[in-house]
């Protein structure tokens, strides 16, 4: 099965698929992560971080529910702080895997395939985390469930005008979709695990989460069916959940979050986010795993172009705040620009546009975007610059709006820092889990790919379990 | 029992290190040991705990826990013996129902009339008596805070003795025997000290117990008193007297340093007279009065003046020479008029308080002297007065109803006591120990009296000191009378049985000057039987309920100058680079409300400074100083040094340094011990209000101060460019003058400034309620007023605009009128009582999280050497299309069918989405269990709350109600007694009700009738941030002032050159 010699076809996949790949190398070597090269040293060293920072988080919340979210730096006028900051930004970052399996999938993106199974779990445990900042930052955390429309005898139902409402139901939407998508995309590898794990523990669990997959081509069938049925679904969730994220603010009347032009420019910041956090994981990942074969530097390459363009969006969305506030003439508008520019809190607005504007610049240029070590701290300084991006809409517009007589400042308290670095804990821990439990990079897309690739078309020879 | 001898009083004090004085002594003593074991025993259950300094919110709870058993003992209102419910209920007792009782509360001597309301049997609320001279009904912020006093935790629940607990009759029996020995002596050996009294029936008791000890001296005292006015009057007169000034008459008021708003005795009555004289009804009343405020700091008289300049003391005697000089007192006025006047200043005011001479109509001019200012200027003062035809028109004369003796009788005491002729002292209610000023050397004196007693509500830095400590009962506990600074008798009585074992002073006198003890009951009765006109027992029971006793005011006295009156001057006090001038806190005063939360977390006017005094300096000097806010800086006169952090406010003169007296108590209470630092080290019996040849340094550190409002001085001086480029378009306060809204009394320009869009719902309504509802007046009912820029198409608008039918029979609205309100912050304290607002602590305020339903913003305009500053209430909008409404998810913030914005706070979750998007930022969130500490901790605490508002929990948002449970109480009796509609002025809200300058009404705006209705007609009637389409409820009547015209030149031209200076707008 040698294709060492032969020349790559037209429409090449050599870049995308390291050479001397055949399907049974392929396999092997993603499945063997989790089943046969034991646990390495080094992703004790990082689930133990993980670990400890979700400790963290344990610890943050049993003190945030004792005492009240008073132990922030919420107040008045900032009611919402770093609690909000975090949710959105953790649900930007849990755009890019929807995106990349979902959107790109239905374009036909075949680069997708070694990026995508990660991304998704990436998309779960960080919609997880941010999950768990709604509940938290309520006051009564113990009577959330009045955002459920329960039939209760008050006779009260949630008030549906509200876009804190909406965001529940589209997060809530969101997560279930990518959970339903991530774990329909999973199924056949979970055979494949089935039927190569030795230990009885590790065939009984896949087993069961394979649901009885045996590749048969009805199975195959039914699978694609439902897969390109459930990307269809996801495809406009991915433009929906950050579009009514933004509504949270744009529904408002404060200056700095009454924006028209806030859906589009969240939905962009948000794909921004998430491809930054998928290359921040994904650069160490391969290269500890080496799976430098199937996440190659022309999937950096692309992934670094999405992010150029989405900055660009998020770069326009920052100059259009800037012209309206100028066009609109009002007052309060004007004074929201400037205080974000020379107010007390200027140096977040700055460094700001220094994160998301001027950084990603660099990545016109190839050598920038193939040169791994700088794309690594590229994709750093935009997640540190999408997270001040709703620091400054949080913070800075509310700080000041329109009686200067009730401005105020606001000052995260160590609580507010555990209470983030903790989800952080939670993310790594989920996602250390996963990477040593399940297969990080889709085994049979790739099969596919590679299979495709040699000129057999379809999933001939593939049965996605051992056959 | 009578063998309990008085501990040896020197073993729990230290002896004083030689030569230091005694400040540092009582600091010294709370640090001690001794001072801890002496206080260990008076608290044994909280020995170790009160000696702690965590968070004053931790405190707090700490605290409160030990507490638990004396609240229980407090709470007892039953007595022991068996006791029966009721077979029938009392003819006038409906469960549930609030009751009011008339009655008087005092301080130093000067009543208000109370009409305290009781739920139950439980004492909750204190307003002002309607038909009592001294309140009219009104009430300020002290006023409102007693309630609090009254359950304060830390108040003295029994007699102690050296420490030790004991009783009542042990102290009788003691005080027999001294009182034995002393007979011999003829009372030789006595002394009395006490905070100065005007009841009738004390004086008698005193007469009585000066009869039985002829040789004993009685001393009546206050840091804070008014022996300056007296001295002032008898320079004048011949004889000590008391003005009385009738700002409801004057049509010119000039003040020198006075305060008629806040701290002189009588000003809820004065602010209210001068209320109805500032009203913007051009048609009926052409006329304002005219005020000009001369002033050595900022008062808020000053604030709301037509014109104000600031000089220091010595500048402020030689302006009012100039001025005197020119109404015609002859007197020789100083060479040259001091910098900041001009002789046409001088002129102007001059021929402004001549040209309202008009002895035989109502009305004319007056001047009032400060009662910090020394007699020499009162007496100038009542000469101009004399001058200008004010006497018996808006100023006469009376009685004094208290016989102050100042610091220099303390210091004669002193002297006694510290040569060994006094055996025997009794401090009641006054704390000379901490407030007397160092030279009088009290503590020092005072420890060479063998057996000395101190009674009083608290266990002070006096009491500390004392062989006797008696607890004694608050003014809602006891019966005794009063005098208002009239002579208005005002008999007290009580609402509750006082909550621990304190005595009235009539209970305590009648043990020494009557055969056998009485009741303060019998005893204030005993007094009156025989006075009272007609049938003691009707007459008797008719002044108690009316809170009045009727034809006790005394009559005005005939005065003439008297020669040479005028003859010599003040000593100088300015000498060197700064002086110092002192005033009274206008929430502690000298330090007596020092432990009360809510006066202490009410921000200051002017300041907005809560739970800390500050050293406030003229940004320019602060500048000189190189000083922030905040920073700490020493202020140093003859050795005896301060150290305060600053503040920077904008219209101080400068070289002064105004420091506020009643901080740094050692011994108030949980609250007030530690708050802030004493500055009466600085003042002396001669010097007690103005200390020249200080010198103020910054040193190392700084303090955060808990502004309400900080950061807009900040900003505004630290970025005066872009703040001011937006802020001036803002239009948040409207202000214009009396002559341009008589050139255009139905649309004044100044109500247009900078109103570029017209996209307004106001001009939308003005064209849209033509149609429709604009016939049935309601509250958007402007648009024929209108004549000018509203001429516009009907705008689209989303939203149905709604129509007073919709709201039928009532609708509620508000409006504040800027140019009365004085900014005394007295609506804050009273929506805090009636609405169980809790108190946050220092920490809280910091971060921004004070929970008042109603501030008083400040804002200042112009320079920052002579600003212009207006103050704006900020309750609840009750927005028609209210912003916070739509983005709660669950729905807990709802508009009611009478239009009211309510809060549902069993619904609320706590998302804080409302308050941000409120963009009044009137709502308040419960960040923490504010309310734990209170009602969890401190049993005595749960008789405070007002039954019919929730207490709020954490999680929970709240905001300003309108007072909606007094709307429902209002609806019910409508309804019980009629066709369910509430007449005009059924319902007022706490706020309205306490305001004294009358600037808030509220009422039904469906009906057009209402004053409140009439109030929104008026040309100067505009929604704050109205641009944004929230069409808020509660509107405000734009500031309008009344300037000489003669002086617009000059302050036209100051005020540019200040605005090029420094920038500083709104």
């Amino acid at each position: 099965m040698s294709t060492t010699e032969t020349k790559p076809p037209e429409r090449s996949t050599s870049d995308i698929v390291g050479p001397g790949h055949d399907i049974a190398s392929v396999t092997d070597q993603i499945s063997s992560i989790v089943l046969t090269r034991g646990t390495p040293r080094g992703w004790y060293l990082g689930f133990a971080v993980g670990f400890l920072l979700l400790n963290l988080l344990l610890l943050s919340v049993t003190y945030l529910f004792a005492q009240g979210v008073g132990v922030w730096g919420v107040n008045q006028p900032v009611g919402w702080g770093f609690a909000i900051v975090n949710f959105v930004w953790w649900v930007g970052i849990g755009h890019a895997g929807t995106l990349i399996s979902a959107i790109l999938l239905l374009l036909h993106q075949e680069w997708r395939t070694s990026i995508n199974r990660f991304a998704e779990a990436m998309t779960l445990f960080a919609v997880a985390c941010a999950g768990l900042f709604p509940l938290l930052h309520v006051g009564r955390p113990w009577m959330i469930y009045y955002f459920a429309p329960l039939p209760m005898t008050t006779g009260m139902w949630p008030q549906f005008r509200s876009p804190l409402m909406w965001d529940a139901v589209a997060v809530g939407t969101y997560a279930t979709v990518s959970l339903l998508f991530w774990y329909v995309g999973l199924v056949p590898d979970l055979a494949t695990l089935r039927d190569r794990a030795k230990r009885t523990t590790s065939r009984v669990v896949y087993g069961a989460l394979a649901l009885g997959w045996r590749g048969s081509a009805i199975h195959w069938e039914r699978y694609h069916q439902a897969y390109v049925l459930l990307a269809g679904l996801a495809t406009p969730l991915v433009i929906s959940v950050h579009t009514i994220v933004s509504f949270d603010f744009a529904v408002s009347v404060i200056p700095g979050w009454h924006t028209t032009v806030f859906p589009p420019y969240f939905v962009a910041g948000a794909i921004y986010s998430g491809f930054a956090m998928v290359l921040t994981l994904t650069i160490p990942l391969r290269k500890f795993y080496g799976l430098e074969d199937f996440v190659t530097d022309k999937h950096l390459d692309n992934m670094a172009r999405v992010m150029l363009l989405s900055g660009l969006i998020v770069g326009y969305g920052y100059l259009m705040e800037h012209f309206v506030a100028w066009y609109g003439g009002h007052d309060a508008e004007t004074f929201m620009i400037l205080n974000r520019m020379f107010g007390p809190l200027a140096w977040s607005y700055w460094a700001l546009i220094a994160c998301n504007v001027v950084t990603p610049q660099f990545l016109w240029f190839k050598g920038v975007r193939r040169h791994v070590p700088t794309l690594f701290v590229i994709s750093i300084i935009v997640n540190i610059g999408m997270w001040l991006e709703r620091y400054v809409i949080v913070v800075t517009s509310l700080h000041r709006d329109y009686l200067p007589s009730s401005w105020g400042d606001y000052e995260a308290t160590f609580w507010d820092w555990t209470l983030y670095l903790g989800t952080i804990g939670l993310f790594l821990s989920l996602l250390f889990i996963f990477v040593r439990a399940l297969p990080v990079i889709s085994i049979f897309e790739m099969r596919e790919l590679v299979d495709e690739h040699e000129g057999n078309g379809g999933h001939g020879g593939s049965t996605g379990g051992e056959a | 029992m009578p063998t309990t001898s008085p501990p040896d009083h020197e073993s729990p004090t230290v002896e004083p290190p030689e030569g230091r004085r005694y400040w540092r002594t009582l600091e010294a003593l709370a640090e001690t040991p001794e001072a801890r074991a002496l206080i260990a025993r008076e608290f044994p259950s909280q020995a170790d705990k009160w000696d702690d300094e965590p968070s004053r919110r931790a405190f707090l709870k700490v605290m409160g826990a030990s507490l638990a058993l004396a609240g229980l003992q407090g709470c007892a209102g039953q007595p022991e013996e068996k006791i029966v419910p009721y077979v029938r209920t009392p003819e006038d007792t409906v469960p549930g129902k609030a009751t009011y009782y008339a009655t008087a509360a005092t301080i130093d001597g000067v009543a208000t009339g109370v009409l305290a309301t009781s739920h139950d049997g439980r004492p909750t609320k204190v307003d002002g008596n309607p038909d009592h001279p001294g309140s009219l009904g009104t009430s300020g912020a002290l006023l409102q805070a007693e309630i609090l006093n009254l359950y304060d935790p830390d108040r003295a629940q029994a007699v102690n003795t050296g420490g030790t607990l004991a009783s009542w009759p042990e102290f009788i029996a003691d005080l027999q025997t001294v009182l034995g020995e002393q007979k011999a002596k003829n009372g030789s050996g006595l002394r009395v000290v006490s905070c100065p009294t005007s009841s009738p029936t004390l004086s008698a008791q005193r007469e009585k117990f000066l009869e039985l000890f002829p040789e004993a001296k009685w001393v009546e005292y206050s840091p804070i008193g008014r022996k300056n006015v007296r001295d002032g009057l008898e320079r004048a007169f011949g004889k000590p007297l008391e003005p009385r000034y009738d700002l409801a008459r004057a049509d010119v008021v000039l003040t020198l340093d006075a305060d008629p708003f806040t701290t002189m005795p009588d000003h809820l009555v004065m602010t209210r007279g001068h209320s109805r004289r500032r009203r913007d009804d051009v048609g009926d009343e052409p006329w304002m009065t005219r005020t000009y405020a001369v002033e050595t700091t900022f008062t808020l008289f000053g604030a709301s003046a037509d014109h104000r300049r600031a000089l220091g003391p010595d500048g402020l005697l030689s302006f009012a020479k100039a001025v005197a000089k020119e109404v015609g007192v002859e007197v020789e006025p100083d060479a040259a008029l001091p910098e900041g006047v001009t002789s046409e200043f001088v002129s102007a005011v001059a021929e402004d308080l001549l040209r309202y001479r008009r002895p035989e109509e109502p009305g004319g001019a007056v001047v009032v002297a400060g009662d910090t200012q020394p007699p020499e200027v009162h007496a100038l003062a009542h000469a101009m007065n004399v001058a200008i035809g004010a006497v018996g028109t808006t100023v006469d004369y009376v009685a004094p109803t208290t016989d102050e003796g100042g610091f220099e009788a303390l210091a004669r005491l002193c002297d006694e006591m510290q040569g060994g002729y006094v055996d025997a002292v009794m401090v009641l209610s006054a704390n000379p120990v901490y407030d007397a000023p160092p030279d009088v050397g009290f503590l020092e004196a005072f420890e060479k009296v063998g057996w000395r007693a101190g009674y009083g509500l608290y266990e002070d830095e006096t009491s500390v000191v004392c062989n006797w400590h008696l607890p004694a009962t608050h003014f809602l506990e006891e019966w005794s009378d009063t005098r208002s600074l009239d002579g208005t008798v005002s008999i007290v009585q009580p609402l509750i049985k006082p909550l621990y074992d304190g005595r009235s002073l009539h209970e305590l006198f009648s043990a020494i000057v009557d055969e056998a003890p009485q009741s303060g009951y019998d005893v204030v009765r005993a007094h009156w039987r025989g006075l009272l006109d007609g049938d003691f027992e009707t007459a008797w029971p008719t002044a108690v309920h009316r809170g009045v006793v009727p034809d006790t005011a005394f009559e005005p006295v005939e005065v003439s100058l008297v020669e040479g009156a005028l003859a010599t001057d003040p000593e100088p006090v300015e000498d060197g680079e700064y002086t110092v001038v002192i005033r009274p806190d206008p929430q502690t005063l000298d330090g007596r409300f020092a432990n009360n939360g809510w006066l202490q977390e009410l921000p200051r006017p002017m300041t907005t400074l809560t739970w800390d005094n500050a050293a406030l300096l003229a940004p320019a000097d602060a500048d000189d100083l190189g000083v922030q806010i905040g920073d700490l800086v020493s202020i140093e006169v003859d050795g005896e040094s301060v150290e305060l952090p600053a503040m920077r406010l904008p219209g101080l003169p400068r070289g002064t340094v105004t420091l506020h007296l009643g901080f740094g108590r050692v011994r108030a209470g949980r609250v007030g011990t530690g708050v802030g630092k004493s500055v009466t080290p600085l003042r002396s019996i001669d010097r007690p209000w103005f200390v020249g040849g200080a010198t103020v340094a910054k040193t190392k550190g700084n303090r955060k101060l808990a502004l309400t409002q900080s950061h807009h001085l900040i900003d505004v001086e630290q970025n005066p460019e872009f703040v001011n480029a937006s802020l001036e378009h803002r239009n948040v306060v409207r202000e214009g003058t009396l002559a341009e809204l008589v050139e255009h009394p139905d649309d004044p320009h100044f109500m247009h400034v900078h109103h570029h869009d017209h996209n307004s719902w106001r001009d939308k309504q003005a064209k849209g309620e033509k149609g429709d509802g604009h016939e049935k007046g309601g509250e958007h009912g402007k648009g024929d007023d209108h004549h000018h820029g509203h001429h516009h198409e009907e705008a689209p608008s989303f939203y149905p605009i709604e129509k007073p039918e919709d709201y039928e029979p009532h609708e509620w609205g508000m409006q504040i009128d800027l140019t009365r309100c004085i900014g005394c912050n007295a609506c804050t304290v009273a929506c805090q009582s009636e609405n169980n607002i809790p108190v946050v602590g220092r920490e809280q305020v910091l971060v921004g999280r004070e929970m008042h339903w109603i501030r008083v913003d400040t804002y200042y305009e112009g320079s920052s050497d002579d600003p212009n500053v207006v103050h704006q209430p900020v309750p609840c909008m009750h927005c028609e299309h209210a912003p916070c409404e739509p983005v709660c998810p669950v729905a807990a913030t709802t508009h009611s069918d009478e239009g009211l914005n309510e809060m549902t706070y069993n619904r609320c979750v706590g998302t804080r989405y409302c308050g941000n998007n409120c963009p009044y930022k009137v709502r308040r969130f419960n960040f923490l269990e504010y309310n734990e500490s209170y009602l969890n901790e401190l049993p005595v605490l749960d008789l405070l709350p007002n039954p019919n508002v929730t207490v709020r929990s954490r999680g929970v948002m709240e905001k300003c109600t309108y007072c909606v449970q007094r709307i429902s109480a209002a609806r019910i009796d409508a309804q019980v007694k009629g066709d369910g509609v509430i007449p005009d002025g059924g319902v007022v809200t706490a706020c309205q009700q306490s305001c004294p300058a009358e600037a808030i009404v509220f009422g039904n705006i469906a009906d057009p009738e209402s004053a409140v209705s009439k109030a929104k007609k008026s040309a100067l009637d505009y929604g704050l941030l109205d641009e944004l389409n929230t069409r808020p409820r509660t509107t405000y009547a734009a500031l309008v002032r009344n300037p000489n015209p003669t002086l617009a030149e000059e302050e036209g031209h100051h005020e540019a050159h200040g605005k090029e200076a420094s920038g500083v707008h709104h």
